[in-house]
């Protein structure tokens, strides 16, 4: 059974909202000092995510200090970067796991030693026996669901057809690119389209490119490229612009364009009218939640659900609200 | 009977990949409309120009016996040096990026030749802590590359070829003569062969050594100049993976990894070539993501294995 079947999952900012306003917080006293075992720096996602956090914890009510330690991308530094932490005794460790499977023995070694977890960003695997507390994500099935479903919208309100997409994936062992895909096949179910192939970008955009190119060759048709993150984006809009496909909403040779992460090139491309709906990866969402929570798990709360975070689609129309544009982070 | 046994072995080895080349292009244009058709082939010769200008450097390392699994991380570090000169003009940029990659290849070459370091070992961990350094002026994020640069990379030749493949060409053309044509190549070729003996003859290892991995320092900061100009932005998977993907290239193309043998044309040429014209191929075809690995991973194995049994046969000869 999966963990989100089993714990149940609260998505959307009022559900986190009730989440941190329930009445049986038991508020911790004193500082909350936190570990955090991170993946490494390498990604804007992870040194984003370490600002922010840092911001929003030298802003909270209480007192909150981060230890960070980074394991460039190994798992086995992971594993004894969360060990030093809890025999330093933190009061919460914050795990962003690079292997699901791998961090849950860390999970198990806190929980021994009497300190919650919280998996961020990336959860723990929900075949592995021991879980975090609480998990603080995004809820990637969403983002591509809702980039897509937009986009279908706006094929039926132009009077396209809607019938074959290319999905422009990420890493194949990614647990986000493979939800993004499942996002993404549930829009095209609801709209009668089909996913025509899917393309492994490794989030990279010089393989997203090289991947396309030739599928661009296979269904001359298509009409509708959905792609995992904007983090691609410059790869795909080269290939689209060698194969005469590059042009915005409204020309004859548009090519309908779904997509992830709002991200300064699908801000761009929203502008310009190449990129039709965005979503947001909200990562400022996410840390302001995870600081949040921080002390509730120092103090002993327990959750029920994960917290998954929803941030809104971005559209040409709606691209420079100075609404949507509040929630940016990434520009 | 059996002398053209091994005549026909022989040739299998020297120029088995060159046939596998040519009889993957023509199943798959027996199988795909769209895969001998001039765009798709442009777009062949987009994907190989980054790992072509990249690979054919490590060549020349190769060949002397040597190793830099570095040049993903110098690709990296060139194109931050575009991004950090993005306000000035492309040639600015472009000089900068390639003085950054022949700083870094001597530097590489010193420790190697001069301090006498494990390749292996060294370029290892030079490959994360110059990626590292990269990541200290980016902060891991997206960067634009500056206009001029943008507008470089997105200039055709010959209608729809794009001018970087041709930089990559060049790179690779270059390096060959400099390989077969000039001495320099030939103190390559017999430091590959046997290095002591070179040395005994009077062949200017060390400095032989620099050479080459100054060149591969250059090759792979071209590669990722190139990479930025056509992206016109530069991300942190910017030549993340290429040295792995450049060894495999080079050793299908039929360098080595023992030295001492190789050449960048038309081998390193065809091993890339190889390697893109199968993901391009199983693309138009729309076969599964899964598959290509385990193709690519096939063919680098059977690489290796037939270069291990060429240097078998070296050895029993000598």
């Amino acid at each position: 059974m999966s963990r989100l079947t089993r714990r149940g999952f609260i998505a959307t900012g009022s559900a986190v909202g009730a989440v941190l306003a329930s009445p049986t917080i038991v508020r911790a006293q004193g500082k909350v000092t936190v570990g955090m075992a991170w993946p490494g720096m390498q990604d804007a996602v992870w040194s984003t995510s370490h600002k922010l956090l840092n911001e929003f914890a030298a802003a909270s009510d209480t007192e909150i200090e981060l230890v960070f330690t980074a394991a460039d991308m190994d798992v086995a530094k992971q594993a004894s970067d969360a060990n030093d932490l809890i025999s330093r005794g933190v009061d919460v460790l914050l795990v962003f796991p690079i292997d699901s499977k791998a961090i849950s023995s860390s999970v198990k070694r806190a929980r021994d030693a009497g300190i919650p977890s919280m998996a961020f960003l990336r959860q723990v695997h929900a075949d592995a026996r021991d879980q975090a507390d609480v998990f603080v994500g995004i809820d990637a099935k969403y983002q591509q669901l809702s980039s897509a479903r937009t986009v279908f919208e706006k094929m039926n309100a132009d009077g396209a057809e809607i019938s074959e997409v290319l999905w422009v994936s990420g890493d194949i062992r990614d647990e986000n690119s493979r939800l993004r895909g499942v996002g993404l096949q549930e829009a095209c179910d609801e709209y009668g389209a089909t996913i025509a192939q899917d393309l492994v970008g490794n989030w990279d955009p010089q393989q997203a490119a090289a991947a396309l190119a030739p599928a661009l060759k296979a269904y001359p048709n298509i009409n509708h490229i959905s792609v995992a993150s904007d983090v691609m984006m410059s790869g795909v809009r080269q290939v689209l612009q060698d194969a005469g496909k590059w042009a915005p909403h409204g020309d004859e040779n548009h090519m309908y364009l779904s997509s992830v992460d709002v991200f300064p090139i699908g801000l761009e491309l929203l502008r310009s009218g190449h990129l039709d709906a965005d979503t947001i990866f909200d990562v400022t969402g996410m840390c302001r939640t995870a600081v949040e929570l921080m002390p509730r798990l120092a103090a002993g709360e327990t959750f029920d659900s994960d917290v998954l975070i929803q941030g809104p689609v971005f559209t040409p129309a709606n691209v420079d609200d100075p609404e949507m544009q509040a929630q940016l982070w990434a520009t | 009977m059996r002398e053209r046994l091994v005549q026909a072995r022989n040739l299998g080895l020297a120029y088995g990949f060159y046939f596998l080349l040519l009889a993957i292009v023509i199943v798959f244009t027996a199988i795909s409309n769209s895969f001998l058709t001039v765009s798709n082939w442009t777009q062949i010769a987009i994907a190989s120009t980054f790992l072509l200008s990249a690979a054919a450097g490590l060549t020349l390392v190769l060949i002397n016996g040597e190793i830099d699994l570095s040049i993903g991380s110098i690709a990296y570090v060139a194109a931050t040096v575009v991004f950090l000169t993005s306000d000035m003009p492309a040639t600015v940029s472009i000089v900068a990026a390639l003085l950054t990659g022949l700083a870094i290849g001597l530097f590489n070459g010193w420790l190697v030749a001069y301090l006498g370091m494990n390749s292996l070992l060294t370029t290892l961990g030079l490959m994360i802590a110059y990626r590292g350094v990269a990541l200290v002026f980016t902060e891991g994020t997206v960067k634009q590359t500056g206009e001029g640069l943008a507008l470089l990379g997105s200039v055709k030749l010959l209608g729809t070829i794009p001018a970087i493949f041709f930089v990559a060409l060049a790179i690779v053309l270059i390096f060959q003569w400099i390989l077969r044509g000039t001495r320099l190549g030939t103190y390559w070729l017999a430091i590959g062969n046997n290095e002591e003996s070179a040395r005994k003859i009077g062949v200017p290892v060390r400095r032989a050594k620099l050479a080459a991995y100054a060149l591969c320092g250059i090759s792979a900061a071209v590669s990722g100049t190139l990479l930025a100009a056509y992206l016109g932005e530069i991300t942190t998977f910017t030549g993340r993976g290429m040295e792995f993907q450049a060894v495999a290239a080079v050793v299908i193309g039929g360098a080595s990894l023992f030295g001492g043998r190789g050449n960048v044309f038309p081998g390193t040429l065809a091993g890339v070539l190889l390697l893109i014209v199968i993901n391009n191929g199983l693309g138009t075809r729309g076969v599964s993501p899964f598959v290509y690995p385990f193709v690519a991973g096939s063919l680098i194995f059977l690489a290796i294995y037939l270069d291990a049994i060429k240097n078998r046969d070296v050895r029993s000869v000598s």
